[in-house]
């Protein structure tokens, strides 16, 4: 059965640049990218032991990242690390993601080759 | 009489001559008289039962011949005045002769020769040397008889004669009047028995001494009048001839003693009004020049100069001072006018301390009419004076505390109708200055809400309650001047003698309110739309910013041709450049925004950390960065701002370094007041501080051209200095470096000042 790197951001364009730098540092493993958090959420309950990695955005319409998190906390339905990813440069966003200590990392937008490469090694799904 | 007449020759003037007790007559070298005083008129040439004749015009020996029948007598006469008129002889005496009821009387009379210089003539004064006495003796020469009786009831002095047992033997009529003692009584009287009880020792003496030999004697007694009053007499004793008793005359002097008393009086109460005077008052006598003459005690105490110091001294010695006026012209004035001058005086002492004199200063003139001197008295003032300069400071304070606050004053005295505006309330009720402030006045001002001003009023007159109403004003020209009146009642000794109220001008408070409220909205607004700024900043800004920059970090910037590789290229240093703007906009904004916390943060520690970050640009540049925190080591305030100066500022020294010489940059604490100050120092291309002065710290400023700098470091930390309440300075010069100084307050008072 396949493994996936799932990413939710509603920015097609954000989805994209991650994708590609991933693909350019390699993995075994495939890519998905949904661009709302209904189709995420969906594919988070159907592949709950299948997912490897959640990279996942703050601001996207009708439910944000952290109402995402919230919904899916008490069904014990994370079981891998998460990764905001978010273009915010807000201080209050950062204290916020303080408070969920599922979440790996902040991520601040543009994500850098080295940052991807970093993670995908500390959780050993490099190619 | 001799004295007199060598002592003024003008003897011969009729009025000195009448003011003399002497009958006078004047005699030519011719014999003839030709002048006679008044006492001469009355008693000698005017006597009707005497032969007259003594008169102006006539020979004085002739009349002599016609009266005398011993023409032996006359001879000798005409030679004894021949010899005076030949200055061989100075004066005679001689008996003068005169019929008196068909009998020869004589006069006493003393004939002295008198030279009048300026006619040259020799004239003789002929005297009578007293009035009556020796005519009286001459008179009483033959005894109580029928002519002495009708001469001495003649005159109006009292006349008596007194025997050895000193029982009166002879009264005259002025007498009986005098003592109201009756005839039949009279033999049986004694004289001592009318003298005042005083008198009556001296009386007794004089008796015994000289009464009964040839001598007269003067005294004063007081004599008993039918009235049993005493009055006063001049009384001329005599003995008679035959020394079987005294003859006295008696003169009214009784005005004349009283007139003394009167005077010894005057002098007492005078003597005792000057010891009064100076032991309150300040006196002080000034020559013309205006030198001190005398000074008394009161006025050495004031002025704290000795009797020595300050006689002979002008008066200027005081420095007196006159707002108005200069005080020596003032003193020539009156030494012209010889006008009283007053006036409140300030003066210095001698230690300079000041003393204020309530002044009278009046010119003293001599019996021609010449100013001689000037007597100034004062009183000390100086308590009440600086008591007055005290209250007028604190109605000065009042009006402009009233004015400052725009609070008025209106006080009303019940007593006499009085009504006292402060300035402020002109202000308040827009009342011109020159309007009449009267009671149908403020009855008009009040007139919209008389009825509730009125109903106060009378509430606090029964109870004394004090009132605060508000109360629409008629000032004849706009209707909605609203006031607030708080007003209480003006006691003196327990009784209500006024009000008091003060003016409070309630329109524009109203107005206050609504245009801060109005304000605080606008900012409210403004704030919201700064927050949804900075979320726009933060998220809608931010994100394709951050997808540009990750779209040209895929694109391989080797491929495609050389233009699109540079096109590339500044697309990414824009996107870059874009980026840093939007975080440093975000900072700013969070500054705003975020109530950050305090805490206590080293130095150093700060110091290393921003080197760590910065490690690339410092070797690059080979900067060395030397720092001193000896003095203060930490700063309680908040971190991510200290952080971000030191960044700020070490970047700023790194990109602005000098091309000629290698930068070094030295970094200190000190404590300057209640503030920390670090200094950030180095040897860069310095900025011209006095060009781009107000221009340094502001907004997207960039002061060399050389380097992309964006321009909101100084900004940022400007404002996160402010936030945090200290300020920057920055002393440079350009090609020789700067300094940066960054004070940070050590408490967490708001209210500190720069030093």
């Amino acid at each position: 059965m396949n493994k996936y790197i799932l990413i939710i951001d509603d920015d097609p364009i954000s989805n994209y640049i991650l994708e590609n730098l991933i693909n350019k540092i390699g993995t075994k493993y495939l890519t998905i990218s949904v661009t709302d958090t209904d189709n995420g959420l969906k594919f988070m309950r159907e592949n709950k032991e299948n997912i490897l990695l959640l990279f996942l955005d703050l601001n996207m319409p009708k439910l944000e990242g952290w109402d995402l998190l919230n919904l899916v906390k008490n069904d014990n339905l994370i079981t891998y690390p998460v990764y905001i990813v978010s273009s915010s440069i807000n201080e209050n966003d950062l204290v916020q993601v303080s408070r969920f200590t599922d979440v790996s990392d902040y991520l601040i937008k543009p994500i850098e080759y080295e940052q991807i490469k970093n993670i995908l090694t500390v959780h050993d799904i490099l190619k | 009489m001799k004295k007199l007449i060598s002592k003024n020759t003008h003897i011969l003037d009729v009025n000195i001559l009448d003011s003399l007790e002497l009958n006078i007559a004047i005699i030519n070298s011719d014999g003839i008289i030709v002048k006679t005083n008044k006492s001469w008129q009355y008693n000698i040439a005017n006597l009707e039962y005497y032969t007259s004749g003594l008169d102006i015009g006539n020979d004085f020996l002739n009349v002599f011949k016609s009266n005398h029948s011993n023409l032996n007598l006359h001879e000798d006469l005409v030679l004894e005045f021949n010899k005076i008129f030949d200055k061989s002889l100075i004066s005679i005496k001689f008996k003068y002769p005169f019929f008196f009821n068909d009998e020869i009387k004589y006069y006493l009379m003393t004939a002295t020769l008198l030279q009048q210089k300026s006619l040259n003539e020799n004239f003789l004064i002929i005297s009578h040397d007293s009035k009556l006495l020796n005519i009286d003796r001459v008179l009483y020469h033959d005894g109580i008889d029928s002519t002495f009786k009708q001469f001495t009831d003649h005159v109006k002095s009292l006349v008596f004669v007194l025997n050895q047992e000193h029982k009166l033997t002879y009264t005259n009529k002025s007498w009986k009047i005098f003592t109201g003692v009756q005839p039949e009584h009279e033999a049986s009287q004694n004289c001592i028995d009318i003298i005042h009880p005083e008198d009556k020792g001296i009386f007794s003496d004089l008796l015994i001494q000289n009464m009964f030999t040839d001598k007269t004697s003067k005294m004063n007694l007081r004599l008993r009048n039918a009235n049993n009053e005493y009055i006063w007499f001049l009384v001329n004793f005599v003995s008679t001839e035959d020394k079987s008793g005294v003859l006295a005359t008696c003169t009214d002097i009784n005005e004349l003693v009283s007139t003394k008393k009167f005077l010894k009086n005057t002098l007492n109460s005078l003597s005792f009004y000057r010891m009064a005077l100076d032991q309150f008052a300040i006196i002080s006598i000034m020559d013309t020049k205006g030198n001190f003459k005398y000074v008394n005690y009161n006025f050495c105490k004031i002025s704290q100069f000795s009797k020595n110091e300050l006689i002979g001294k002008h008066f200027t010695i005081n420095e007196p001072y006159l707002p108005d006026n200069d005080i020596e012209s003032v003193f020539n004035n009156l030494l012209l006018t010889g006008s009283v001058w007053k006036s409140e005086l300030k003066n210095k002492a001698k230690d300079g301390s000041v003393f204020w004199l309530d002044l009278t200063i009046k010119p003293i003139s001599d019996s021609s009419g010449n100013i001689t001197e000037f007597l100034s008295i004062g009183y000390d003032i100086t308590t009440r004076k600086i008591a007055e300069i005290e209250l007028l400071n604190s109605n000065n304070l009042l009006e402009q505390t009233g004015t400052l606050s725009n609070i008025g004053g209106i006080s009303y005295n019940l007593q006499n109708n009085k009504i006292s505006l402060t300035n402020e309330v002109y202000n308040i009720l827009h009342i011109e200055k020159s309007a009449i402030i009267d009671l149908s006045f403020i009855i008009n001002l009040f007139k919209p809400d008389f009825n509730q001003l009125g109903l106060a009023i009378d509430k606090c007159l029964a109870t004394g309650a004090s009132w605060d109403i508000e109360l629409q004003i008629n000032n004849n020209k706009q209707n909605h001047i609203w006031i607030r009146c708080i007003g209480k009642p003006i006691y003196e000794n327990g009784e209500i003698t006024g009000f008091l109220s003060s003016v409070i001008d309630i329109i524009s408070a109203k107005e206050y309110d609504i245009e801060r409220k109005k304000l605080s909205d606008d900012l409210l607004f403004k704030n919201r739309a700064l927050l949804q700024f900075s979320y726009i900043v933060a998220h809608n800004l931010r994100a394709p910013v951050a997808n540009i920059l990750g779209l040209t970090s895929i694109l391989n910037i080797t491929d495609g041709s050389p233009e699109n590789i540079k096109t590339l290229k500044y697309l990414e240093k824009a996107a870059i450049n874009l980026n840093e703007t939007i975080k440093d906009l975000n900072n700013i904004l969070s500054i705003k925004n975020n109530a950050l916390q305090l805490i206590d943060i080293d130095l150093n520690e700060i110091l290393i950390s921003t080197i760590s970050i910065l490690e690339t640009n410092i070797n690059e540049s080979k900067v060395t960065i030397t720092c001193d925190f000896e003095l203060q080591k930490n700063v309680f305030t908040i971190k991510s701002y200290i952080t971000s100066i030191f960044y700020n500022l070490l970047s700023n020294a790194i990109k602005y370094k000098h091309h000629d010489r290698l930068l070094k940059i030295h970094i200190e604490s000190s404590i300057v007041g209640d503030f920390t100050k670090i200094s950030f120092k180095d040897n860069g291309l310095g900025i011209d501080t006095q060009f781009y002065k107000d221009k340094l710290f502001g907004m997207y400023k960039r002061f060399h051209n050389h380097v992309d700098g964006k321009g909101l470091g100084l900004f940022i930390i400007k404002t996160q200095i402010e936030a945090m309440g200290g300020y920057i300075e920055l002393h440079s010069k350009l090609g020789e470096g700067s300094e940066f100084c960054v004070f940070i307050p050590n408490t967490l008072n708001i209210n500190n000042t720069k030093p």
